[in-house]
Protein backbone atom coordinates (compact mmCIF):
# COMPACT_ATOMS: atom_id res chain seq x y z
CA UNK A 1 0.00 0.00 0.00
CA UNK A 2 1.16 3.31 -0.95
CA UNK A 3 0.09 7.30 -0.45
CA UNK A 4 1.30 9.80 -2.24
CA UNK A 5 4.44 7.53 -3.07
CA UNK A 6 4.93 6.32 0.88
CA UNK A 7 5.19 2.65 1.35
CA UNK A 8 2.75 1.71 4.24
CA UNK A 9 3.99 -1.21 6.61
CA UNK A 10 1.32 -3.82 6.87
CA UNK A 11 1.66 -3.19 11.20
CA UNK A 12 0.37 -2.00 13.44
CA UNK A 13 0.16 -0.02 16.19
CA UNK A 14 -0.32 -0.69 20.03
CA UNK A 15 -1.93 1.20 22.41
CA UNK A 16 -2.92 0.94 25.95
CA UNK A 17 -5.57 2.02 28.77
CA UNK A 18 -5.18 4.66 30.62
CA UNK A 19 -7.48 6.98 33.00
CA UNK A 20 -7.49 10.42 31.36
CA UNK A 21 -8.98 13.46 32.92
CA UNK A 22 -10.35 16.85 30.77
CA UNK A 23 -9.39 20.68 31.97
CA UNK A 24 -10.39 23.81 31.09
CA UNK A 25 -7.96 26.45 32.41
CA UNK A 26 -9.60 30.32 32.25
CA UNK A 27 -7.39 33.31 32.46
CA UNK A 28 -8.60 37.18 31.67
CA UNK A 29 -6.98 36.81 28.43
CA UNK A 30 -6.49 33.27 26.33
CA UNK A 31 -2.43 34.45 26.30
CA UNK A 32 -2.43 34.14 30.39
CA UNK A 33 -4.95 30.69 30.09
CA UNK A 34 -2.16 29.24 27.60
CA UNK A 35 0.98 29.81 29.68
CA UNK A 36 -0.79 28.03 32.79
CA UNK A 37 -1.51 25.29 30.42
CA UNK A 38 2.01 24.88 29.15
CA UNK A 39 3.90 25.38 31.89
CA UNK A 40 1.13 22.49 33.32
CA UNK A 41 1.68 19.61 30.75
CA UNK A 42 5.65 21.10 30.10
CA UNK A 43 7.37 17.61 31.81
CA UNK A 44 4.75 14.97 31.17
CA UNK A 45 5.86 13.37 27.56
CA UNK A 46 5.85 9.62 28.99
CA UNK A 47 4.08 7.83 31.96
CA UNK A 48 7.65 5.88 31.97
CA UNK A 49 9.57 9.13 33.36
CA UNK A 50 6.77 11.93 34.45
CA UNK A 51 3.85 10.84 36.18
CA UNK A 52 1.51 11.46 33.28
CA UNK A 53 1.24 12.64 29.84
CA UNK A 54 -0.38 15.56 29.64
CA UNK A 55 -0.82 18.36 26.49
CA UNK A 56 -2.98 20.95 25.25
CA UNK A 57 -5.80 20.31 23.64
CA UNK A 58 -6.81 23.40 22.10
CA UNK A 59 -9.20 26.35 22.33
CA UNK A 60 -11.80 26.03 25.49
CA UNK A 61 -15.69 25.75 24.31
CA UNK A 62 -17.22 28.65 23.34
CA UNK A 63 -19.05 29.18 26.85
CA UNK A 64 -16.34 28.51 29.40
CA UNK A 65 -17.52 28.32 33.08
CA UNK A 66 -17.03 31.67 34.73
CA UNK A 67 -16.98 33.06 30.90
CA UNK A 68 -13.73 33.93 30.18
CA UNK A 69 -11.16 32.80 27.39
CA UNK A 70 -9.74 29.58 28.14
CA UNK A 71 -7.95 26.79 27.13
CA UNK A 72 -8.72 22.80 26.84
CA UNK A 73 -5.98 20.58 28.91
CA UNK A 74 -6.04 16.71 28.70
CA UNK A 75 -3.68 14.09 31.24
CA UNK A 76 -3.76 10.39 30.91
CA UNK A 77 -1.96 8.10 33.64
CA UNK A 78 -1.96 4.62 34.55
CA UNK A 79 -4.78 4.76 37.46
CA UNK A 80 -6.78 7.48 38.87
CA UNK A 81 -4.66 7.40 42.01
CA UNK A 82 -1.85 8.48 40.04
CA UNK A 83 -3.90 11.31 38.00
CA UNK A 84 -5.17 12.40 41.34
CA UNK A 85 -1.73 13.01 42.66
CA UNK A 86 -0.62 14.34 39.42
CA UNK A 87 -3.39 16.96 38.93
CA UNK A 88 -3.09 18.06 41.90
CA UNK A 89 0.20 18.87 41.76
CA UNK A 90 0.17 20.08 38.48
CA UNK A 91 -2.86 22.37 39.02
CA UNK A 92 -1.44 23.77 42.59
CA UNK A 93 2.19 24.36 41.12
CA UNK A 94 1.58 25.53 37.48
CA UNK A 95 -2.69 26.67 37.21
CA UNK A 96 -2.73 28.25 40.40
CA UNK A 97 0.34 30.28 40.44
CA UNK A 98 -0.39 31.52 37.09
CA UNK A 99 -1.96 35.23 37.51
CA UNK A 100 -5.49 35.06 36.94
CA UNK A 101 -6.39 31.73 36.14
CA UNK A 102 -9.16 29.15 37.41
CA UNK A 103 -9.14 25.54 36.79
CA UNK A 104 -12.68 23.59 35.88
CA UNK A 105 -13.81 19.84 34.90
CA UNK A 106 -14.73 19.09 31.74
CA UNK A 107 -15.22 15.39 31.63
CA UNK A 108 -18.49 14.53 33.16
CA UNK A 109 -17.84 11.10 34.37
CA UNK A 110 -19.20 9.14 37.48
CA UNK A 111 -15.58 8.49 38.35
CA UNK A 112 -14.14 11.70 40.01
CA UNK A 113 -10.67 12.32 41.50
CA UNK A 114 -9.88 15.19 44.25
CA UNK A 115 -8.29 18.58 43.35
CA UNK A 116 -9.57 21.35 44.59
CA UNK A 117 -10.81 19.34 47.45
CA UNK A 118 -6.80 19.02 48.30
CA UNK A 119 -5.36 22.26 47.19
CA UNK A 120 -7.85 24.29 49.17
CA UNK A 121 -5.72 23.66 52.19
CA UNK A 122 -3.50 26.37 51.03
CA UNK A 123 -5.85 28.54 51.84
CA UNK A 124 -4.68 28.28 55.24
CA UNK A 125 -8.24 28.08 56.61
CA UNK A 126 -9.74 30.76 54.77
CA UNK A 127 -10.77 29.06 51.39
CA UNK A 128 -14.98 28.95 50.61
CA UNK A 129 -16.41 26.72 48.45
CA UNK A 130 -19.26 26.94 46.74
CA UNK A 131 -22.10 24.30 45.16
CA UNK A 132 -23.67 24.68 42.33
CA UNK A 133 -26.96 23.02 42.62
CA UNK A 134 -27.86 19.93 40.85
CA UNK A 135 -30.99 21.32 40.05
CA UNK A 136 -29.71 24.49 38.97
CA UNK A 137 -27.40 22.97 36.46
CA UNK A 138 -30.49 20.96 35.47
CA UNK A 139 -32.98 23.79 35.01
CA UNK A 140 -31.68 25.15 32.14
CA UNK A 141 -32.06 21.75 30.30
CA UNK A 142 -27.92 21.35 29.17
CA UNK A 143 -27.68 18.56 31.68
CA UNK A 144 -29.61 15.66 32.23
CA UNK A 145 -32.14 15.83 35.56
CA UNK A 146 -29.69 13.67 37.63
CA UNK A 147 -26.74 16.26 37.43
CA UNK A 148 -24.65 16.24 40.27
CA UNK A 149 -24.03 18.92 42.02
CA UNK A 150 -20.66 21.13 41.42
CA UNK A 151 -18.60 22.60 44.34
CA UNK A 152 -16.10 25.26 43.88
CA UNK A 153 -12.96 26.03 46.09
CA UNK A 154 -12.31 30.26 46.13
CA UNK A 155 -8.85 29.99 47.71
CA UNK A 156 -7.46 33.69 48.22
CA UNK A 157 -4.50 34.54 45.94
CA UNK A 158 -2.57 37.39 45.97
CA UNK A 159 -4.17 38.73 42.77
CA UNK A 160 -8.15 38.02 44.44
CA UNK A 161 -9.31 34.42 43.96
CA UNK A 162 -7.95 31.28 42.50
CA UNK A 163 -11.30 29.07 41.54
CA UNK A 164 -10.70 25.71 41.24
CA UNK A 165 -12.98 22.71 40.69
CA UNK A 166 -13.87 20.49 43.94
CA UNK A 167 -13.36 17.15 41.75
CA UNK A 168 -12.75 16.23 38.31
CA UNK A 169 -14.11 13.72 36.05
CA UNK A 170 -12.36 10.67 35.10
CA UNK A 171 -12.44 8.40 32.47
CA UNK A 172 -11.05 4.98 30.73
CA UNK A 173 -9.11 6.46 27.73
CA UNK A 174 -6.52 5.42 25.30
CA UNK A 175 -3.08 6.69 25.33
CA UNK A 176 0.27 5.50 22.84
CA UNK A 177 -1.47 5.48 19.47
CA UNK A 178 1.64 6.14 17.59
CA UNK A 179 3.40 5.57 14.21
CA UNK A 180 6.74 6.13 12.57
CA UNK A 181 8.35 8.47 9.94
CA UNK A 182 10.99 7.34 8.32
CA UNK A 183 12.90 9.40 5.94
CA UNK A 184 15.83 9.78 3.79
CA UNK A 185 16.93 13.15 4.86
CA UNK A 186 16.29 14.20 8.06
CA UNK A 187 15.10 17.96 7.13
CA UNK A 188 12.49 15.67 4.93
CA UNK A 189 11.30 14.10 8.03
CA UNK A 190 11.12 16.42 10.48
CA UNK A 191 9.09 18.53 7.93
CA UNK A 192 6.77 15.58 7.51
CA UNK A 193 6.46 14.92 11.11
CA UNK A 194 5.09 18.49 11.62
CA UNK A 195 2.79 18.36 8.72
CA UNK A 196 1.41 15.05 10.48
CA UNK A 197 1.62 16.73 14.10
CA UNK A 198 -0.22 19.84 12.44
CA UNK A 199 -2.75 17.63 11.13
CA UNK A 200 -3.11 16.01 14.48
CA UNK A 201 -3.62 18.75 16.26
CA UNK A 202 -7.48 19.30 14.74
CA UNK A 203 -8.77 16.40 15.49
CA UNK A 204 -10.58 16.96 18.70
CA UNK A 205 -10.49 15.02 21.86
CA UNK A 206 -6.29 14.05 21.36
CA UNK A 207 -3.55 14.94 22.60
CA UNK A 208 0.00 15.09 21.44
CA UNK A 209 2.21 14.99 24.66
CA UNK A 210 5.92 14.53 23.27
CA UNK A 211 7.74 18.01 22.51
CA UNK A 212 6.23 19.63 19.26
CA UNK A 213 4.34 16.72 19.03
CA UNK A 214 7.11 14.91 17.81
CA UNK A 215 9.31 11.81 19.40
CA UNK A 216 13.11 11.18 18.19
CA UNK A 217 14.08 9.34 21.06
CA UNK A 218 11.45 6.27 20.64
CA UNK A 219 12.12 3.48 22.94
CA UNK A 220 11.39 -0.58 23.19
CA UNK A 221 10.82 -2.44 25.69
CA UNK A 222 13.81 -3.34 28.24
CA UNK A 223 17.14 -2.92 28.46
CA UNK A 224 20.46 -4.87 28.82
CA UNK A 225 20.49 -2.57 32.49
CA UNK A 226 18.44 -4.48 34.29
CA UNK A 227 17.00 -1.57 35.90
CA UNK A 228 15.61 0.45 33.34
CA UNK A 229 12.39 -0.37 32.11
CA UNK A 230 12.99 1.01 28.22
CA UNK A 231 15.68 2.02 26.34
CA UNK A 232 16.20 3.52 22.52
CA UNK A 233 14.56 1.47 20.36
CA UNK A 234 17.87 0.25 18.77
CA UNK A 235 16.21 -1.55 15.41
CA UNK A 236 14.93 2.19 14.10
CA UNK A 237 18.15 3.98 14.47
CA UNK A 238 20.31 5.05 11.90
CA UNK A 239 23.52 5.02 14.12
CA UNK A 240 23.54 1.73 14.78
CA UNK A 241 22.41 -0.23 11.18
CA UNK A 242 25.92 -2.04 11.35
CA UNK A 243 25.43 -2.93 14.95
CA UNK A 244 22.05 -4.29 15.56
CA UNK A 245 19.39 -6.13 13.31
CA UNK A 246 18.05 -2.99 11.97
CA UNK A 247 14.45 -2.46 11.08
CA UNK A 248 15.58 0.23 8.60
CA UNK A 249 15.65 0.49 4.63
CA UNK A 250 19.07 1.51 3.16
CA UNK A 251 17.60 4.82 1.98
CA UNK A 252 16.06 5.73 5.45
CA UNK A 253 18.10 8.12 7.43
CA UNK A 254 15.93 9.15 9.80
CA UNK A 255 12.84 8.40 12.14
CA UNK A 256 10.48 10.00 14.01
CA UNK A 257 7.31 9.04 15.70
CA UNK A 258 4.40 10.36 16.65
CA UNK A 259 2.53 9.72 19.58
CA UNK A 260 -1.13 10.63 20.05
CA UNK A 261 -3.37 10.26 23.05
CA UNK A 262 -7.12 10.17 22.91
CA UNK A 263 -10.25 10.46 24.89
CA UNK A 264 -11.85 7.07 23.05
CA UNK A 265 -9.72 5.09 20.62
CA UNK A 266 -11.60 6.15 17.54
CA UNK A 267 -10.37 9.90 18.55
CA UNK A 268 -6.87 7.97 18.19
CA UNK A 269 -7.63 6.16 15.28
CA UNK A 270 -8.76 9.62 13.58
CA UNK A 271 -5.29 11.16 14.89
CA UNK A 272 -3.40 8.69 13.37
CA UNK A 273 -5.58 8.59 10.57
CA UNK A 274 -4.92 12.45 9.72
CA UNK A 275 -1.25 12.08 10.65
CA UNK A 276 0.43 9.73 8.62
CA UNK A 277 -1.71 11.08 5.25
CA UNK A 278 0.03 14.61 5.88
CA UNK A 279 3.01 13.23 6.41
CA UNK A 280 3.01 11.14 3.40
CA UNK A 281 5.09 12.63 0.38
CA UNK A 282 8.59 12.98 -1.43
CA UNK A 283 11.55 11.99 0.73
CA UNK A 284 9.53 9.84 3.18
CA UNK A 285 9.71 6.14 2.29
CA UNK A 286 8.01 4.75 4.72
CA UNK A 287 5.69 4.53 7.76
CA UNK A 288 5.34 1.97 10.17
CA UNK A 289 4.59 2.06 13.82
CA UNK A 290 5.13 0.71 17.26
CA UNK A 291 4.30 -2.34 19.07
CA UNK A 292 5.05 -4.98 21.32
CA UNK A 293 4.40 -7.82 19.65
CA UNK A 294 0.74 -7.15 20.92
CA UNK A 295 1.51 -8.42 24.47
CA UNK A 296 1.27 -5.34 26.21
CA UNK A 297 -1.48 -3.24 24.60
CA UNK A 298 -5.39 -3.97 24.52
CA UNK A 299 -5.38 -2.14 21.23
CA UNK A 300 -4.01 -2.71 18.30
CA UNK A 301 -4.11 -0.28 15.84
CA UNK A 302 -3.54 -1.55 11.74
CA UNK A 303 -2.13 0.67 9.53
CA UNK A 304 -3.54 -0.33 6.39
CA UNK A 305 -6.93 -0.86 7.40
CA UNK A 306 -7.06 2.53 9.01
CA UNK A 307 -5.72 4.16 6.18
CA UNK A 308 -8.23 2.03 3.87
CA UNK A 309 -11.30 3.02 6.17
CA UNK A 310 -12.28 -0.33 7.61
CA UNK A 311 -11.59 -1.21 10.79
CA UNK A 312 -7.82 -2.20 11.83
CA UNK B 1 -47.82 12.20 30.54
CA UNK B 2 -49.10 14.77 33.30
CA UNK B 3 -51.77 14.31 36.14
CA UNK B 4 -53.69 17.07 35.62
CA UNK B 5 -56.00 18.66 38.41
CA UNK B 6 -58.25 21.38 38.21
CA UNK B 7 -59.87 23.63 41.23
CA UNK B 8 -63.16 23.03 41.31
CA UNK B 9 -63.72 26.39 42.71
CA UNK B 10 -62.03 28.78 44.98
CA UNK B 11 -63.13 27.20 48.93
CA UNK B 12 -64.24 30.01 50.88
CA UNK B 13 -61.40 31.07 53.20
CA UNK B 14 -61.80 28.38 56.58
CA UNK B 15 -60.51 29.30 59.55
CA UNK B 16 -57.09 27.34 59.12
CA UNK B 17 -55.59 27.18 56.02
CA UNK B 18 -56.71 23.35 54.03
CA UNK B 19 -53.58 21.25 53.97
CA UNK B 20 -52.46 20.52 50.63
CA UNK B 21 -49.04 18.50 51.38
CA UNK B 22 -51.05 15.85 49.45
CA UNK B 23 -50.41 17.74 46.21
CA UNK B 24 -46.95 16.27 45.72
CA UNK B 25 -45.47 14.24 43.21
CA UNK B 26 -44.20 11.48 46.44
CA UNK B 27 -47.54 10.77 47.25
CA UNK B 28 -49.36 10.81 43.64
CA UNK B 29 -46.80 8.36 41.57
CA UNK B 30 -47.39 5.10 40.89
CA UNK B 31 -51.32 5.41 42.13
CA UNK B 32 -54.60 4.71 40.03
CA UNK B 33 -56.57 7.88 38.98
CA UNK B 34 -59.25 6.87 41.41
CA UNK B 35 -56.56 6.15 44.53
CA UNK B 36 -55.36 9.30 44.07
CA UNK B 37 -58.96 10.89 43.79
CA UNK B 38 -59.56 9.43 47.39
CA UNK B 39 -56.19 11.06 49.00
CA UNK B 40 -57.09 12.61 51.83
CA UNK B 41 -57.01 16.56 52.31
CA UNK B 42 -57.17 18.15 55.98
CA UNK B 43 -59.68 21.27 55.69
CA UNK B 44 -60.01 22.30 59.48
CA UNK B 45 -60.41 19.53 61.84
CA UNK B 46 -61.40 16.58 59.12
CA UNK B 47 -60.24 15.11 56.34
CA UNK B 48 -62.09 15.13 52.88
CA UNK B 49 -61.49 13.34 49.35
CA UNK B 50 -59.05 14.98 47.40
CA UNK B 51 -61.95 15.12 44.29
CA UNK B 52 -64.17 17.14 46.66
CA UNK B 53 -61.73 19.35 45.98
CA UNK B 54 -60.08 19.24 42.19
CA UNK B 55 -60.88 17.70 38.82
CA UNK B 56 -58.54 14.91 38.62
CA UNK B 57 -57.55 14.21 34.97
CA UNK B 58 -55.34 10.97 34.31
CA UNK B 59 -53.48 8.56 36.57
CA UNK B 60 -51.04 9.78 39.29
CA UNK B 61 -47.86 10.32 37.93
CA UNK B 62 -44.30 11.99 39.48
CA UNK B 63 -45.42 15.42 36.84
CA UNK B 64 -48.20 17.18 38.54
CA UNK B 65 -50.43 20.08 37.12
CA UNK B 66 -52.96 21.90 39.41
CA UNK B 67 -54.85 24.56 37.71
CA UNK B 68 -56.18 27.37 40.43
CA UNK B 69 -55.66 29.97 42.91
CA UNK B 70 -54.24 27.37 46.17
CA UNK B 71 -53.56 30.66 48.12
CA UNK B 72 -55.90 28.78 50.66
CA UNK B 73 -53.88 26.21 50.78
CA UNK B 74 -50.68 25.26 52.77
CA UNK B 75 -47.76 23.04 52.44
CA UNK B 76 -48.25 22.70 48.84
CA UNK B 77 -45.22 20.17 47.58
CA UNK B 78 -44.29 19.90 51.40
CA UNK B 79 -41.43 16.87 51.59
CA UNK B 80 -41.76 16.67 47.87
CA UNK B 81 -38.30 14.16 46.98
CA UNK B 82 -39.02 14.33 43.14
CA UNK B 83 -40.85 14.71 39.76
CA UNK B 84 -42.44 18.36 39.24
CA UNK B 85 -44.97 19.89 40.36
CA UNK B 86 -46.68 22.91 38.80
CA UNK B 87 -49.18 25.14 39.93
CA UNK B 88 -50.94 27.67 37.52
CA UNK B 89 -51.64 30.20 40.08
CA UNK B 90 -51.22 31.57 44.05
CA UNK B 91 -50.10 28.92 46.55
CA UNK B 92 -50.65 29.66 50.80
CA UNK B 93 -48.04 29.38 53.40
CA UNK B 94 -45.55 27.33 53.98
CA UNK B 95 -45.09 25.69 50.09
CA UNK B 96 -42.40 22.97 49.61
CA UNK B 97 -41.40 22.88 53.24
CA UNK B 98 -39.16 20.39 53.61
CA UNK B 99 -38.64 19.88 49.64
CA UNK B 100 -35.39 17.51 49.15
CA UNK B 101 -35.88 17.14 45.58
CA UNK B 102 -37.54 17.55 42.20
CA UNK B 103 -38.59 20.82 40.53
CA UNK B 104 -41.91 22.89 42.13
CA UNK B 105 -42.91 26.10 39.98
CA UNK B 106 -45.51 28.42 41.06
CA UNK B 107 -47.20 30.27 38.45
CA UNK B 108 -48.06 33.00 40.46
CA UNK B 109 -47.28 34.36 44.58
CA UNK B 110 -46.45 32.01 47.11
CA UNK B 111 -46.93 32.79 51.08
CA UNK B 112 -45.29 33.06 53.79
CA UNK B 113 -43.01 30.47 54.66
CA UNK B 114 -42.27 29.17 51.85
CA UNK B 115 -39.76 26.90 51.14
CA UNK B 116 -39.28 26.28 55.03
CA UNK B 117 -36.39 23.69 55.94
CA UNK B 118 -35.58 23.46 52.53
CA UNK B 119 -33.11 20.48 51.01
CA UNK B 120 -32.70 19.88 47.90
CA UNK B 121 -34.73 20.53 44.46
CA UNK B 122 -35.68 23.58 42.59
CA UNK B 123 -38.53 26.20 43.40
CA UNK B 124 -39.43 28.57 41.39
CA UNK B 125 -41.81 31.27 42.09
CA UNK B 126 -43.25 33.26 39.15
CA UNK B 127 -44.42 35.75 40.98
CA UNK B 128 -43.64 37.48 45.10
CA UNK B 129 -43.20 35.62 48.02
CA UNK B 130 -43.81 36.14 51.23
CA UNK B 131 -42.43 36.49 54.67
CA UNK B 132 -39.72 33.97 55.96
CA UNK B 133 -38.35 32.57 52.67
CA UNK B 134 -36.63 29.73 53.14
CA UNK B 135 -36.68 29.89 56.76
CA UNK B 136 -35.47 27.29 59.41
CA UNK B 137 -37.97 24.91 60.12
CA UNK B 138 -39.30 25.63 63.82
CA UNK B 139 -37.05 24.71 66.35
CA UNK B 140 -33.97 23.97 64.01
CA UNK B 141 -30.74 25.94 64.28
CA UNK B 142 -30.06 25.69 60.22
CA UNK B 143 -32.47 27.45 57.48
CA UNK B 144 -32.11 26.17 54.12
CA UNK B 145 -29.64 23.33 53.31
CA UNK B 146 -28.95 22.69 49.42
CA UNK B 147 -31.27 23.30 46.63
CA UNK B 148 -32.12 26.17 44.33
CA UNK B 149 -34.86 28.92 45.38
CA UNK B 150 -35.53 31.18 42.34
CA UNK B 151 -38.17 33.86 43.16
CA UNK B 152 -39.00 36.43 39.28
CA UNK B 153 -40.78 38.51 41.56
CA UNK B 154 -39.76 40.25 44.95
CA UNK B 155 -40.18 38.56 48.90
CA UNK B 156 -40.76 39.82 52.19
CA UNK B 157 -38.90 40.20 55.35
CA UNK B 158 -36.34 37.47 57.22
CA UNK B 159 -35.54 35.48 54.18
CA UNK B 160 -32.67 32.64 54.41
CA UNK B 161 -32.65 32.98 57.95
CA UNK B 162 -29.82 30.70 59.21
CA UNK B 163 -29.24 29.33 55.54
CA UNK B 164 -26.46 26.57 55.56
CA UNK B 165 -26.21 26.10 51.77
CA UNK B 166 -27.46 26.37 48.21
CA UNK B 167 -28.62 29.34 46.47
CA UNK B 168 -31.48 32.24 46.77
CA UNK B 169 -32.07 34.41 44.09
CA UNK B 170 -34.63 37.06 44.00
CA UNK B 171 -34.98 39.46 41.13
CA UNK B 172 -36.87 42.05 42.15
CA UNK B 173 -36.66 43.12 45.64
CA UNK B 174 -35.97 41.77 49.24
CA UNK B 175 -37.46 43.15 52.29
CA UNK B 176 -35.53 43.52 55.88
CA UNK B 177 -33.34 41.46 57.87
CA UNK B 178 -32.44 38.58 54.68
CA UNK B 179 -29.78 36.37 55.73
CA UNK B 180 -29.60 37.02 59.17
CA UNK B 181 -27.34 34.07 60.59
CA UNK B 182 -26.07 32.88 57.60
CA UNK B 183 -24.31 29.58 58.18
CA UNK B 184 -22.96 29.38 54.25
CA UNK B 185 -24.57 29.46 50.52
CA UNK B 186 -25.61 32.17 48.20
CA UNK B 187 -28.09 35.23 48.13
CA UNK B 188 -28.74 37.16 45.34
CA UNK B 189 -31.01 40.14 44.97
CA UNK B 190 -31.32 42.04 41.55
CA UNK B 191 -33.58 44.80 42.93
CA UNK B 192 -33.26 46.43 46.50
CA UNK B 193 -32.00 45.16 49.68
CA UNK B 194 -33.71 45.96 53.04
CA UNK B 195 -31.83 47.34 56.02
CA UNK B 196 -29.73 44.53 58.38
CA UNK B 197 -29.13 41.83 55.36
CA UNK B 198 -26.19 39.24 57.27
CA UNK B 199 -26.40 40.22 60.68
CA UNK B 200 -24.51 37.83 62.73
CA UNK B 201 -23.76 35.87 59.44
CA UNK B 202 -20.69 33.57 59.64
CA UNK B 203 -19.85 33.01 55.81
CA UNK B 204 -21.57 32.63 52.84
CA UNK B 205 -22.80 35.28 50.80
CA UNK B 206 -25.07 38.11 49.43
CA UNK B 207 -25.07 39.59 46.18
CA UNK B 208 -27.30 43.11 46.23
CA UNK B 209 -26.96 44.63 43.09
CA UNK B 210 -29.08 47.29 43.74
CA UNK B 211 -26.97 48.24 46.72
CA UNK B 212 -27.31 48.62 50.12
CA UNK B 213 -25.44 49.96 53.37
CA UNK B 214 -23.98 46.67 54.95
CA UNK B 215 -24.28 46.88 58.62
CA UNK B 216 -21.68 48.80 60.81
CA UNK B 217 -19.98 45.25 62.16
CA UNK B 218 -18.74 45.04 57.97
CA UNK B 219 -15.60 45.53 56.84
CA UNK B 220 -14.78 46.91 52.95
CA UNK B 221 -12.13 44.54 52.33
CA UNK B 222 -11.97 46.22 48.35
CA UNK B 223 -13.34 45.91 44.70
CA UNK B 224 -12.94 42.80 42.95
CA UNK B 225 -14.24 40.50 39.66
CA UNK B 226 -14.92 37.13 41.19
CA UNK B 227 -14.98 34.12 38.65
CA UNK B 228 -17.31 32.12 40.60
CA UNK B 229 -20.11 34.75 40.45
CA UNK B 230 -20.16 34.20 36.61
CA UNK B 231 -20.73 30.17 37.09
CA UNK B 232 -23.62 31.27 38.86
CA UNK B 233 -25.38 33.52 36.14
CA UNK B 234 -24.52 31.27 33.84
CA UNK B 235 -27.01 28.74 35.33
CA UNK B 236 -29.42 30.92 36.09
CA UNK B 237 -29.46 32.69 32.73
CA UNK B 238 -29.55 28.86 31.48
CA UNK B 239 -32.63 28.41 33.41
CA UNK B 240 -34.40 31.64 32.15
CA UNK B 241 -34.03 33.69 35.32
CA UNK B 242 -33.27 37.02 34.74
CA UNK B 243 -30.13 38.30 35.52
CA UNK B 244 -29.57 41.69 34.53
CA UNK B 245 -26.80 42.50 31.96
CA UNK B 246 -24.92 44.91 34.73
CA UNK B 247 -24.49 42.25 37.35
CA UNK B 248 -22.48 40.61 34.46
CA UNK B 249 -18.51 40.34 34.56
CA UNK B 250 -19.18 43.48 36.99
CA UNK B 251 -16.76 44.56 40.03
CA UNK B 252 -17.55 44.08 43.35
CA UNK B 253 -16.95 45.70 46.56
CA UNK B 254 -17.00 43.06 48.87
CA UNK B 255 -17.82 44.08 52.75
CA UNK B 256 -16.31 41.26 55.58
CA UNK B 257 -18.63 40.11 58.22
CA UNK B 258 -20.57 39.92 60.32
CA UNK B 259 -17.68 40.85 62.51
CA UNK B 260 -20.61 40.49 65.69
CA UNK B 261 -21.02 36.87 64.58
CA UNK B 262 -17.40 36.30 64.23
CA UNK B 263 -17.54 35.67 60.69
CA UNK B 264 -16.21 35.85 57.66
CA UNK B 265 -19.53 36.16 54.69
CA UNK B 266 -19.56 39.07 52.27
CA UNK B 267 -21.51 41.05 51.31
CA UNK B 268 -20.87 42.15 47.74
CA UNK B 269 -22.71 45.57 45.76
CA UNK B 270 -21.32 47.19 42.79
CA UNK B 271 -18.09 48.88 42.64
CA UNK B 272 -16.06 50.75 41.01
CA UNK B 273 -12.55 49.73 38.72
CA UNK B 274 -10.92 46.77 40.68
Amino acid sequence: MQISGTFIEDTYAEAFTMRAARLVITAASERWATIAARSMTGFATSVIGCGCEAGLEGPAPERTPDGRPGVRVLAFARSSDVLEDQLMRRVGQCVMTSATTACFDDLPSEETVRVGSLLRFFGDGHQVSKVVDGALLSAGGGATPTSRERRFWRIPVMDGEFLVEDRFGVRKAVAGGNFLVLGRTPEVTLSAAERAAEAIRKVPGVILPFPGGIVRSGSKVGSKYKKLSASTNSPYCPTLRGSVKTALPDDVACVLEIVADGLTLEDVRRAMAAGIRAACGDGIARISAGNYGGKLGKHLVHLRPLLEGTTG
Amino acid sequence: MSTVLMLKQRPAFPAAPIDGSCLCPDRFAGRARRDVERLPVLVGRSHVPLADLFHVSGDGTEAIEVEGDLSSFARVGASMTRGSLVVRGAVGPRAATGMRGGVFLIEGAAGDHAAEGLAGGLLRIRGDAGDHLAAPVPGSPRGMNRGTILVEGSAGRMAALRMRRGLVAVAGDLGEGAACGMLAGSLFVFGKLGRGAGGLMKRGTILALGGMDPLPTFSPAGTFRLPFLEIFFEGLVAAGFPVPPRARRAAYLSHVGDASGGGVGEILVPGGTP
